[in-house]
């Protein structure tokens, strides 16, 4: 077979004399390695661990014992081409190689096209499914991104007061459980908190005599003072109607309680509706102070804190019970 | 699967209709429904059927120019690329195209293609009959012709497509070459 047309079956072929003269090296390889028809070595070595860097040697096993064949490209260290070898009867080696996962490396290193791959070699369907999962991955982990975002949103949504932009009751109560919740490792236990349960006073006659609308207003403005008077770690909901409850973690001074709930009646006072002429708009505060061992369910502190809001109620509201 | 398509229809309207046309026929489409679509679900063949409607344009039609966009998308165009070196080529190995989209989208029925050759004229025959996908293979290989640089002149014949090729290089396609994904990084080195 002439030379040519062992070029053209073969594109990556190498044909080797018995004593390692390079007899002929298939177009595609030649791309690869230019110069390899000038001699095997500083152009190839061997690809497999344990056996000697010689690539005639390495050949000449590979054909011997009928095993697969690795060479490593010196000039593209990164690139191991594999293949077989056989003897011919004129006692010639002829090798056949190819690229197998190093494709794309083998692509870039030579600029290689459509041509220089043999039809039987499976090189464009390789390239094409790699191109095609590479879209498919993007676009799925673009949706995925998408799906957790609105997720998140979703879960904000779920757990925020749309009239006041404060937390909901489901908001609240998983604020609550987080606080009550005791680290398991290290001995550690919950820090203290205080929590406010608080309701406004004559709420009732606002809707009543101003309209739903001044209500509204009215809920949206104590939002608004409770959120300026909180810090961040700290949690202001609205649980219902005008009932609003605040967390806040670490107060245990009474003192500061006291005072704290001074400057919210104050600041709710203000927002009072001129036009209700004959009361005033009001809150009336219950709080209680939770240390580590104190009632461990969400339910039992709120009724606590709620006792406290009755008792502030019964006293006549616009003032602050602490237990 | 699914969000992919109704994607591609989504983006396929905004490119071409603009933003306004995506949000008339989502907001109709809620409106039909009674609730706003689930995230990816909003995009069926069914807005681009109001969309035909609201645009006073044919369906066929809209299915043919989502088959033409969809070859000036640069990941697709190098995937239906990939399957022909000439124009003549492309068309002669359609009939590996179900294989290669099943490859990629397992999901995705195409209905298995005959081609059929004569001289320079090519007939794409379905073996399952589908409107949907009559109108968009001729948009796709409408836009393909353009890629490649061919002259040629598509007509449907019944069931079939038919392409008469006049002349296979008529100008410069565009250019493709095997290492344009690595360029943009998927592979290290």
């Amino acid at each position: 077979m002439s030379a040519q047309a062992l070029g053209q079956l073969l594109p990556m072929h190498l044909w080797l004399s018995a004593c390692g003269k390079v007899l002929s090296v298939g177009p595609t390889l030649s791309k690869l390695i230019p110069d390899l028809a000038d001699g095997l070595a500083d152009r190839l070595v061997s690809g497999r661990a344990g056996q000697g860097p010689c690539p005639l040697q390495a050949i000449r096993t590979a054909v011997e014992h009928r095993r697969r064949l690795f060479l490593r490209v010196v000039q593209s260290r990164d690139l191991v081409l594999r293949g077989h070898g056989v003897q011919v009867d004129d006692g010639t080696l002829l090798v056949n190689l190819g690229f197998g996962i190093g494709l794309h490396r083998a692509i870039r290193a030579a600029g290689l096209t459509d041509d220089d791959f043999a039809p039987s070699e499976l090189a464009m369907e390789l390239l094409f499914l790699h191109e095609a999962n590479r879209g498919v991955l993007t676009e799925l982990s673009r949706f995925n991104t998408q799906l957790a975002q609105s997720r998140e949103l979703a879960l904000l949504q779920a757990q925020t007061d749309p009239l006041t932009g404060l937390q909901n009751r489901r908001g609240l109560e998983i604020a609550l459980s987080l606080s009550l919740r005791t680290a398991d490792f290290a001995d550690e236990v919950a820090h203290p908190f205080a929590i406010a349960h608080l309701d406004l006073d004559h709420f009732k006659q606002v809707n009543d005599q101003l309209g739903h609308q001044a209500g509204d207003d009215l809920l949206r403005a104590v939002g608004a003072v409770l959120r300026s008077h909180i810090r961040k770690a700290d949690t202001a909901a609205r649980i219902g109607g005008d009932e609003f409850v605040l967390i806040l973690r670490g107060m245990t001074s009474r003192a500061a309680l006291q005072q704290l709930a001074d400057r919210i009646i104050v600041a709710i006072r203000a927002l009072s509706p001129p036009e209700l002429t004959d009361l005033q708009v009001s809150a009336s505060l219950g709080i209680l102070v939770w240390h580590p061992g104190g009632p461990d369910q969400p339910e039992q502190v709120l009724a606590m804190a709620d006792k406290a809001l009755y008792l502030s109620k019964g006293a006549g509201r616009g003032r602050a019970t602490i237990i | 699967m699914k969000s992919l398509i109704n994607r591609a229809i989504e983006e396929f309207l905004r490119a071409t209709y603009g933003e306004d046309l995506v949000q008339s026929v989502a907001d109709e489409e809620a409106v039909a429904v009674g609730r706003l679509a689930p995230l990816g679900a909003g995009f069926g063949t069914g807005a681009l059927e109001r969309a035909a409607f609201r645009l006073s344009k044919p369906l066929p039609e809209m299915f043919e120019d989502l088959g033409g966009w969809m070859t000036r998308i640069e990941p697709v165009r190098r995937l239906l690329r990939f399957s022909g070196r000439d124009f003549k080529d492309f068309l002669l190995r359609l009939e590996e195209l179900p294989g290669r989209a099943h490859l990629v989208l397992p999901d995705l029925e195409v209905p298995r293609l005959q081609v059929e050759a004569e001289d320079q004229s090519v007939w794409l025959v379905m073996l399952e009959p589908d409107p949907v996908w009559q109108h968009l293979l001729v948009g796709l290989i409408r836009g393909m012709a353009d890629d490649y640089g061919a002259l040629c002149l598509i007509s449907v014949e019944g069931l079939s497509i038919r392409i008469d090729i006049w002349d296979e290089q008529f100008f410069e396609g565009r250019i493709f070459s095997l290492q344009g994904a690595q360029l943009s990084g998927a592979v290290s080195s």
